[in-house]
């Protein structure tokens, strides 16, 4: 198996937090996400209508893109283990999932807070936090079925089923959802109004930077994992090897 | 044993060569569905029962009268109609005993897909049961007119299409350990455009009276359905493997 063959190529530094590569993106990302802040909070002027509430936006914007590039490694990575039935793909999906999940709580939380007071509600059934909510299910759904999986190597396959048909499902939930808003329409629209210069700007770094802080994230994440599944190879190892003795 | 009598009942339709072999495949393995599910009358049962139940507890929770809207009519009935049908399909799988006979069937000569396929006509025999109990019973207690084509038109398309997706989610949470109440967590979500389309077909086919559905809508179950039919086709493979 792929996962015990692994440990003869393993670095010493790979135990460790140590890990340099890391440790330079992690540093990178921290970097990146408060000079997002710097400029969102000092930098950039007040939104026209909702003044300074808007600047949630520059955080919101960049979690939504997130959560869909998530969705999408989780669909890619599902694809590649049904073909491929290598751990590694699988590990991928798992941890996009679980990625993905928290940056889809955020967005809806950052939304939350931004639509009470432009909005005067926490929460309103429009097309796109009704979509949101949907795939933060769909997220949920996969790790539920992860976790409830019993023992044995089928649970990967599942998930990666799940995986695939979920994000193929994620447009004509938007699209159906945004339909039936068009039919049934609510007061309360987000309205999205021409940014100006610093703002465009401002939002330009504010995606880099999460995308850095993403990265950083789902790869510490995919280290610990490997390193969970290393552990759980060996035990599983030595329970074998205790069996005959 | 079951596992013997379900390959035999394969094998039997095996020899068939070419184009007939899928759908004789299918049939063989359809029939050893209805005898299974529907001879000892369990799961129809329970699924009418249950709808009967489901739309007795939404007339109180939502204290309906003869005048009630369409829209809110027709929540009812597919709540009624979703749920009994998830009762129905997590019911169909049950674990040990499945596994047994899956073998059996894997180790005869048939396509997965026509598995899957069987399967998914099993279903769908199930649900238009309780439908057929259903109905009449929300056309009685609501003072609904459910005998009008275009609101059995969206009741066939939303069974159709809620049956595809579920059947592939209730052959995967059979083999988890909180499997009845992970069919209804896998499956509602990604099920929502169809739930979505078939809720609005029906408000129209309430409201008005001419023949045919509402097109966009109906142009969403249809496409959903089959789109997710051939996707499950394709991916029931991967999910019979051992």
């Amino acid at each position: 198996m792929a996962v015990l063959a692994a440990p003869a190529r393993r670095r010493a530094s790979d135990a460790t937090s140590r890990n340099g590569w890391l440790l330079i993106l992690n540093g990178a990302a921290a970097l990146l996400v408060l000079a997002t802040l710097v400029a969102a909070l000092a930098l950039t002027p007040p939104e026209r209508v909702e003044g300074n509430v808007f600047r949630i936006f520059y955080v919101h914007v960049p979690l939504a893109w997130l959560m869909y590039v998530a969705f999408f490694v989780v669909f890619a990575a599902s694809a590649l283990y049904l073909w491929k039935r290598s751990d590694t793909w699988d590990r991928v999906a798992r941890v996009s999932a679980e990625v993905g999940l928290l940056f889809t709580t955020l967005v809806l939380i950052s939304g939350s807070i931004w639509g009470r007071p432009v909005w005067g509600v926490w929460w309103t059934w429009d097309a796109r936090l009704t979509t949101t909510l949907v795939l933060w299910f769909i997220y949920l759904a996969y790790l539920l079925l992860r976790a409830y999986a019993q023992e044995g190597g089928q649970a990967p396959r599942y998930a990666a089923v799940l995986g695939i048909i979920g994000f193929v499902d994620v447009p004509i939930v938007q699209f159906s959802v945004t339909w039936w808003r068009t039919l049934h329409p609510q007061s309360t629209v987000l309205e999205s109004g021409h940014l100006s210069g610093s703002m465009l700007a401002t939002l330009f770094l504010s995606l880099i930077a999460f995308t850095v802080f993403g990265l950083a994230i789902f790869l510490q994440r995919f280290r610990l994992e490997t390193l969970r599944d290393h552990a759980r190879a060996l035990r599983q190892q030595l329970d074998d090897e205790e069996g005959f003795a | 044993m079951a596992t013997e009598q379900a390959s035999s009942i394969v094998v039997r339709a095996a020899p068939a060569s070419g184009w007939s072999r899928f759908p004789r495949q299918t049939l063989a393995l359809l029939r050893r569905e209805a005898l299974t599910e529907l001879r000892s009358r369990e799961t129809p049962v329970a699924m009418i029962v249950f709808a009967f139940l489901v739309l007795l507890i939404f007339s109180f929770a939502f204290d309906l009268r003869s005048d009630t809207s369409p829209e809110v009519l027709s929540g009812i009935l597919w709540s009624a109609i979703f749920f009994s049908a998830m009762l129905g399909f997590g019911r169909g799988f049950s674990g040990e005993r499945e596994r047994g006979t899956l073998d059996g069937m894997l180790l005869a000569p048939v396509d997965r897909s026509a598995i899957y396929l069987s399967r998914l006509l099993s279903h769908l025999l199930l649900m238009f049961i309780m439908e057929a109990a259903a109905l009449p019973a929300a056309a009685l207690l609501f003072n609904i007119p459910v005998w009008r084509p275009r609101l059995l038109l969206a009741v066939l398309l939303g069974t159709v299409g809620f049956a595809v997706v579920g059947t592939l989610f209730a052959a995967i949470a059979a083999n988890s350990r909180a499997r009845d109440v992970l069919l209804p967590v896998l499956v509602l979500p990604v099920s929502v455009p169809i739930v979505i389309a078939s809720v609005e077909e029906t408000v129209a086919a309430l409201s008005g009276p001419s023949l045919l559905p509402p097109l966009p809508w109906m142009r969403l179950s249809a496409g959903y359905t089959l789109l997710f039919f051939i996707l499950s086709m394709v991916l029931f493979e991967h999910v019979c493997e051992e």
